[in-house]
């Protein structure tokens, strides 16, 4: 693990190059889509992409959403002339959200469906599940996690998430305007295991950084559906209450929160992986009202809505509050499927960058994703300009930071994608395929 | 007729009171917001209250509500032979959409029909209008027109056994295997299992292999004995369509022997650890955090052994109190464990379908978007949005706890009216059935409770 996330070095270095070039190409034109031409068809049969989707299991909500942006993601691709003047064929497999399941479907797209690359996995176990069996299939395999698995360095090197940015990106990030516009002391609640932990540790770091301080952790064991008698260990002189319960007992988590401290309480900070699909007018949340979320790609249009949000909620079917046009109150998981379009994109664009013909190019395509670093806001970067680290295979992007606000979300702070990265804990470049 | 309607009103009374809580329920977060104690409490109660009316009202008020009549009788031409081969076409059809068609469970109309339409939505239709399965059975026709086989005589001996070891073969690819809505996979046991039957019924005829081998044959005609028509058609081939209060069935029709008790056990004991099987406590109990549910594959010796547990120690709470009723009544009475086990039937059927009830919302509508497109129309939006929404949750809250205590409410009824009719005394019918009420009082706070907890898997 990093223990300093200050860019050093190359990485600085590199890191510059990119902010510049992202100010450079952000100002100006944008890339649009299909610009990178034309190759010529040298076979007129599809590229077929296996999604290893969860259809059933703990996912199978997620799974719903990302299914549907990969579809539309999939139409836009082959109305523009597809990939390499190619059709884009898309194979759902459903993995159970289980890690066996995984492997068994990574086999089967490899094999039985003869597909040219494996996407599309959301859950950290299934993807850690998986991954070695595309490595040993040499099965090129782009997940859309937000998991730090692939950039630990504990994966290989057929394994990319080029598409979502990662846990530690995202929470380390938070901490410069926590600090400077919540509070610098701290009191983080958390379940304790590794996903709790993961907050503690890289939130802890990085707060600390800025100046502030962890004054209180506090871990709830995993089967609490009830937390009042944890609520009182949260020191009375924290400014800051930093919150990411997961699960059933969360809306109990947040009404139990409003019950204790009624008027009267610290600033609030929470992620809204809590509150996917979640309506913010739901009642019991009424507490949450000048609260602050992490947002991935914030769920509600505000009033400087770019074009390419725009084209993107109306391609998947989404209004502007992040909830399906045929059913207003069937609220998307609007900051992780985008993950799914964006990474659909980088394919494209990496199969055309590799001349992309045929599986023995596997290894070329892995090398020109690689090869990639300033992606642009554009039509197939919606959620924001983009940096990609070829050699630990992860992206990093904007990050934001909205506040509830008559029952929305209303995005107040989008960090740089400077604030995000950390230092590389792994070289897959250097790494045999 | 007046006792009739006296226990008409008598039954909906009861059934209604838990509907007068306030309540709300989800299937995640929300659910866990509502004051579902409330209704715990409520319809335990009320089942409660039943069993202490049905212990003081008079004694031919249970036999008057249950007593059927007979609409009508004559012959009927055997229409079952011909919607028996529609099944077996439409089978046909499904399983070469499993075999060659979309991988996506959500997408292939065989898991789609088979885990939907067939296990969730018929056991409650044939409940309300009759054993729809013996109509469209894939090999009912085949039989009636080839012969009905019978080369070996099934001895008498092995009772239901084949039939209950099979369904525990069934229920463990539904609930444990890793993925039984795969649809090649699917496929191939569902074509295993048909041809299999269709062997069996060969070997041992298909009259008694039907009456207890086929495990899904014996399965709905159990469930069907609850519906309020009952349909038989004799051995001169008249056809006899009696009607009465829902369960009347399980009250006129014959009695089981111990081993098909032991089936009807099992079904209701496999449905309730599919619900215990996801809760916060059996995954501690099995060492599983259940904010990070490893997959099916990370719990299938647990649940494998706990799924035949859960059947071991409701067959033991069962049996226990069948024996402590017949220590507690007068000396004589007839061996009761067979017909009593029928009376479990609502509470079966009551649990299938609150448990099922948000799969059928949400997987009903794929079925019918996966219509649409194989008929090339445009695709309804699947929507999860009652889910999420706090007056539908409640709404689906309020359906599966009613239910939940309707079915415990119309048990305890027939347990009660079984009883007498063997005793013909109120008091003694009251102690001789206590233990089971007790069980059924008990089983209505469990099932509650399943449907309230929170879910980690």
């Amino acid at each position: 693990m990093a223990t300093d996330d200050t860019p050093r070095g190359t990485d600085r270095r590199t890191l510059l190059k990119g902010a510049a070039a992202i100010g450079a190409v952000a100002a100006g034109a944008q890339v649009a889509p299909g610009l990178t031409g034309f190759a010529q068809a040298q076979s007129s049969a599809p590229i077929r992409i296996g999604f290893q989707v969860h259809r059933t299991g703990i996912g199978a909500a997620y799974g719903r959403w990302y299914d549907r942006t990969t579809k539309a993601a999939t139409r836009l691709i082959n109305d523009d002339g597809g990939i390499n003047g190619r059709e884009v064929e898309i194979i759902a497999e459903d993995d159970g959200t289980d890690p066996k399941r995984g492997a068994e479907v990574i086999e089967k797209f490899a094999s039985k469906h003869e597909c040219d690359v494996a996407f599309g996995t959301l859950f950290s176990h299934v993807v850690i599940g998986s991954a070695p069996r595309a490595g040993e299939l040499k099965l090129p395999y782009f997940v859309v996690s937000e998991g730090h698995h692939v950039a630990s360095g504990m994966l290989n090197r057929w394994t990319l998430q080029p598409g979502i940015t990662d846990v530690k990106s995202q929470v380390q990030s938070m901490a410069p305007w926590v600090a400077n516009n919540l509070g610098k002391k701290v009191t983080m609640i958390y379940p304790d295991f590794a996903f709790g932990h993961d907050h503690r540790d890289y939130f802890g770091e990085a707060v600390e950084r800025q100046g502030g301080e962890v004054i209180a952790k506090i871990a709830i064991p995993p089967r609490e559906t009830s937390f009042f008698k944890y609520l009182p260990k949260i020191p009375k002189e924290t400014e800051v209450l930093y919150h990411v319960m997961v699960g059933p007992g969360v809306l109990t988590f947040v009404k139990e929160l409003g019950e204790y401290f009624g008027d009267k309480r610290p600033e609030i900070f929470g992620f809204i992986d809590s509150l996917e699909a979640v309506d913010i007018n739901s009642p019991g949340l009424e507490f949450l009202e000048g609260s602050h979320f992490w947002e991935g790609y914030p769920r509600y249009a505000g009033p400087d809505q770019s074009e390419h949000d725009k084209f993107f909620r109306a391609a998947v079917g989404v209004d502007d509050n992040g909830a399906s046009l045929s059913d207003p109150k069937d609220v998307s998981t609007y900051a992780h499927m985008f993950g799914c379009w964006e990474t659909l994109h980088i394919l494209k664009a990496g199969m055309e960058a590799a001349d992309y013909k045929g599986p023995k190019d596997r290894q070329a395509l892995v090398e020109a994703v690689e090869a990639m670093d300033v992606l642009p806001e554009s039509r197939a970067h919606p959620q924001g300009s983009k940096l990609f680290n070829g050699r630990t295979h992860q992206v990093f992007g904007h990050q934001h930071i909205s506040r509830v606000e008559g029952g929305r979300l209303v995005p107040v702070h989008r960090t740089s994608i400077f604030d995000t990265v950390y230092a590389d804990e792994v070289d897959y470049t250097k790494m045999s395929f | 007729m007046g006792a009739f309607l006296r226990g008409c009103v008598l039954f909906v009374l009861l059934a209604g009171v838990p509907g007068r809580a306030l309540a709300h329920a989800s299937d995640s977060g929300i659910k866990l917001l509502l004051p579902t104690g409330y209704y715990l409490v409520g319809g335990t109660l009320a089942v409660a209250a039943t069993v202490l009316i049905a212990a003081v009202m008079p004694a031919r008020w249970a036999g008057a509500l249950f007593r059927p009549r007979i609409l009508w009788r004559g012959p009927l031409p055997r229409v079952e032979i011909l919607t028996s081969l529609a099944g077996a076409a439409i089978l046909a059809l499904l399983l070469w959409i499993g075999f060659t068609g979309t991988p996506d469970p959500l997408e292939n109309l065989l898991p789609l029909t088979v885990w939907t339409l067939w296990w969730v939505a018929l056991p409650v239709l044939c409940a309300v209008v009759g054993n729809l399965w013996a109509l469209v059975n894939p090999w009912a026709g085949v039989f009636a027109l080839a012969g009905g086989g019978g080369v070996v005589r099934l001895p008498e001996r092995v009772g239901y056994m084949p039939a209950t070891l099979l369904f525990l073969g069934f229920a463990w690819f539904e609930l444990v295997s890793l993925s039984p809505e795969d649809p090649g996979g699917l496929a191939r046991v569902v074509a295993a299992y048909v041809l299999f039957t269709f062997l069996a019924g060969a070997l041992f005829g298909w009259r008694d292999w039907v009456a207890r081998g086929e495990c899904f044959g014996v399965f709905f005609r159990f469930i069907a004995r609850l519906a309020p028509i009952q349909v038989a058609r004799d051995g001169g081939g008249d056809v006899t369509i009696r009607a009465g209060f829902p369960g009347f069935g399980v009250l006129h029709g014959p009695a089981i022997s111990v081993s098909g008790a032991l089936f009807i056990l099992l079904a209701l004991a496999t449905v309730s650890f599919d619900g215990l099987s996801k809760t916060f406590p059996w995954l501690g109990l099995i060492g599983v955090n259940p904010l990070e549910f490893p997959g099916r594959s990370g719990v299938v010796a647990a649940n494998s052994i706990g799924l035949v547990g859960a059947w071991a120690a409701l067959a033991a709470a069962f049996f226990a109190c069948i024996l402590a009723g017949r220590w507690l009544g007068r000396e004589g009475g007839a061996p009761m464990a067979g017909r009593l086990a029928l009376t479990i039937l609502p509470i079966s059927l009551a649990y299938h379908a609150a448990h099922y009830l948000t799969a059928l919302m949400v997987n009903g509508q794929y079925a019918v978007a996966a219509g649409q497109r194989m008929l090339g129309l445009p695709e309804m939006h699947v929507t999860t949005s009652f889910l999420n929404t706090v007056a539908d949750v409640e709404r689906i809250w309020q359906a599966q706890s009613g239910a939940i205590v309707a079915g415990h409410v119309l048990a305890v009824l027939l347990a009660h009216a079984a009883i007498l009719a063997v005793t013909g005394d109120r008091g003694d019918a009251a102690r001789r059935g206590a233990p089971l009420a007790a069980l059924m009082v008990g089983y209505t706070a469990f099932g509650l409770w399943l449907l309230a907890a929170p879910t980690g898997a």
